[in-house]
């Protein structure tokens, strides 16, 4: 069997999930090789050319992860005589990156483009989503129903429970917590706007801005949205009450979910969300709004509002801060559904079950 | 329902209402929106047309009150006496316009060439000022002179590899009309010599050294001077490609940013900037190409250039890497294959990667 994806970079959900579901494999007794286009991100050159023959062959398994379009990917999938299961993790749709960077609105189109086009492909043998929302997303572009199978990301979520928190960060971060935190890459659908704004009415209806402290991935391709997160944060007047961290190292992301009161996610479009798994494995509690698979990645009695206004987000988020009865529970509930659904053990049964009967 | 279970329905429509009382209380709320969110990221794309537009409509607004001022003319009546005096007002401009044509045109010369030489005489005592303060500072002693033209001829390799691997760029110029290229930095002359071979017209500016004398004797147009008043000089969207192998690890990045602004404005539309340089994510250049340089100001990784590149306004930016390693210096493959093959081959990946890159971008 093999497993072939456009890149593998350290710290990505395409990558940890393409890795994990080779251990998955291997402990079953699958032989699986996995093969990137890319290794590390900004070398040349594209390594699936350098695939052995095998992996065309009829007999062969072939995993395909779909996560952006991708030349040689196209290029294998015509070529290939394998069964092919494509492992969807959604695109982020094209049109949130128009008038931000054009790269990325066109390699973004080119993905929407093959899933599309996969989504059709009589040859596809089956589609492994990560969530209901992808499954659902895919089934509205023509996947066979029959076909669509679900199964969350696999991410190594216990390197994350066990690592150590930098010691530093916990300390500053002890004496200044965080009363909402966000984790995700500075891209124009993760909701940081909506955030600010949310910061402003909280700010209106109880006299003191949150403390709001966003981690994540910023590519400076991005830098036009970037400049206007600044831009907002200063129009808003939110500018001590805003951190922005960039990309940190596992022990600061433990130290950045310990020290913060609450999660806020106001994403969009999400495919699944890892960081709210996080949160709810290392007892954040989550204030979130119903976009993308959010929903579905939260227990089914977490916090998350639908079609809210930036008042009543503000309020959820002051209620969670403030009563801590609801707070235990919602902690307790996330947990128990996060350990239920996307323990390691769980995701591997799933993905197991969902190739066997492909 | 368990005690722990929480009632999502209930609590949401709590909040709701929650929401709605505060915000009756708190009035109408001062928050502006946010806007239209395409208009905001166009007008952070050109910050400069954005915050000088209201100044300079200020500004004529002061004009012209002064204007009214001086002339001490509101309440007088205005009248217009064009079908009485009109022609022969014309016919006096057109005369005098002939006649003082000359006279006006030398003046403007003269204004022109004043202002560049009070430029240079101020570019001229910045810098002796600046060599005055480093006198001081080392005591008064003489600074070292270290002799870059020598340590280039050592160093920057042989004619025919420095044409072998520049020869790569010559795609970008197809032809004539493809045009002028400048070289900044351009040593021996070596890319000039290949665009002449393939007829694209080129010119270059370094420092005085043997090297560019010598490709000057050959007939290239290589010129002694520095980039920024080379680029000055050029009109704007004159250029039809700018390149610069190895030189932009040698600016400080306000320099870096004040060239990537200007080749943006001398190069017409379309026009191909290429910035060769040190590949620092290949970890054998820091054994190599960028520490045996000691004027190397700084690194500069190929995704900040990119950024940079982006910034300044270009667009459709191409990385291209070059310069790989030896084959006798790379790690050998493990011929048994298996994990140990992978890992050498992922090793001389990471470690011996290609040794230089080069940004490709269009104005």
């Amino acid at each position: 069997m093999a497993i072939v994806l456009p890149s593998l970079v350290p710290d990505d959900a395409t990558g940890n999930d393409a890795l994990g579901m080779r251990q998955v494999l291997t402990d079953a007794g699958y032989e699986v090789a996995l093969f990137a286009g890319r290794i590390g991100g900004d070398l040349p050159g594209d390594l699936l050319a350098a695939a052995p023959d095998w992996i065309h062959r009829r007999a062969a398994r072939v995993v395909y992860h779909l996560a952006s379009g991708w030349a040689a990917g196209r290029a294998f999938l015509q070529r290939t005589s394998a069964r092919v299961v494509v492992r969807d993790h959604n695109i982020t749709p094209a049109a949130f990156f128009d008038d931000v960077n054009d790269e990325f609105a066109a390699a973004a189109r080119s993905g929407e483009a093959e899933r599309q086009r996969l989504a059709n492909d009589p040859r596809v043998g089956c589609w492994l989503a990560c969530s209901p929302f992808s499954a659902a997303s895919a089934t509205g572009l023509g996947a066979d129903p029959a076909k669509v199978r679900v199964a969350a990301p696999l991410h190594p979520l216990e390197q994350l429970e066990s690592a150590a928190p930098d010691l530093r960060r916990l300390r500053a971060w002890t004496e200044h917590p965080a009363d909402a935190l966000f984790v995700g890459r500075f891209a124009p659908n993760k909701g940081h706007l909506q955030m600010l704004a949310i910061a402003a009415h909280y700010r209106e209806l109880f006299g003191r801005a949150p403390r709001l402290r966003l981690v994540g991935r910023f590519d400076p391709r991005l830098w036009r949205w970037r400049a206007l997160l600044d831009q907002e944060c200063t129009r808003l007047g939110l500018g001590s009450d805003v951190e922005i961290i960039g990309e940190v190292d596992l022990a600061t992301l433990k130290a950045a979910y310990l020290t913060s009161h609450a999660f806020l996610c106001c994403s969009e479009h999400e495919g699944f969300c890892i960081p709210l798994v996080e949160a709810g494995a290392l007892g954040v509690p989550v204030v979130a709004t119903d976009r993308g698979a959010v929903a579905s990645t939260l227990a089914p009695d977490a916090a998350v509002l639908r079609d809210a206004s930036a008042d009543e987000i503000a309020v959820a988020l002051h209620r969670v801060l403030n009563d801590p009865a609801l707070r235990d529970r919602l902690v307790q509930n996330q947990r128990a559904h996060v350990r239920a659904h996307f323990a390691a053990e769980v995701v591997a049964r799933q993905i197991l079950a969902a190739l066997e009967t492909c | 329902m368990a005690d722990d279970a929480v009632d999502i329905e209930a609590l949401i429509a709590e909040i709701r209402e929650e929401a709605r009382a505060l915000r009756a209380r708190a009035g109408p709320g001062n928050v502006a929106p946010f806007g239209d969110r395409a208009a905001r990221l166009r007008a952070l794309a050109q910050p400069l047309a954005s915050e000088v537009a209201p100044s300079a409509a200020a500004a004529s607004d002061r004009a012209l009150e002064r204007m009214r001022a001086s002339a001490d003319l509101p309440s007088a009546p205005l009248d217009s006496h064009r079908a009485l005096l009109g022609h022969t007002v014309a016919l006096m401009k057109r005369i005098l316009r002939r006649v003082l044509s000359p006279f006006f045109d030398q003046q403007a010369r003269f204004n022109v060439a004043g202002i560049d030489a009070l430029a240079n005489l101020a570019r001229r005592l910045d810098t002796l000022e600046d060599a005055l303060a480093r006198h001081r500072a080392t005591g008064g002693d003489p600074e070292p002179c270290f002799d870059y033209a020598a340590f280039e001829a050592i160093f920057r390799g042989s004619r025919e590899s420095l044409r072998a691997a520049q020869a790569s760029y010559l795609d970008l110029f197809p032809d004539a009309a493809s045009g002028p290229v400048l070289d900044l930095g351009c040593g021996p002359g070596v890319f000039l010599e290949l665009l002449r071979e393939s007829g694209v017209p080129g010119f270059g500016v370094d420092r005085c050294n043997p090297a560019t004398t010598q490709a000057a004797l050959a007939g290239l147009d290589v010129r002694t001077g520095d980039f920024f008043e080379t680029l000055d000089h050029c009109p704007a969207q004159s250029l039809g490609g700018i390149v610069a192998f190895q030189v932009v690890e040698h600016l400080s990045l306000p320099a870096l940013q004040r060239l990537l602004r200007l080749a943006r404005q001398r190069l017409r539309p379309g026009g191909v900037l290429v910035l060769e340089s040190v590949n620092l994510a290949s970890l054998i250049t820091h054994a190599r190409g960028w520490t045996i340089d000691p004027t190397h100001a700084q690194p500069v990784h190929p995704l900040t250039l990119r950024f940079l590149v982006e910034q300044a306004g270009f667009s459709t930016i191409e990385l291209r890497y070059s310069g790989a390693v030896e084959a006798e210096t790379r790690l050998e493959p493990d011929p048994a294959g298996g994990a140990a093959a992978r890992n050498v081959e992922r090793l001389n990946r990471i470690v011996f990667g290609p040794q230089d890159y080069a940004i490709v971008a269009r104005a």
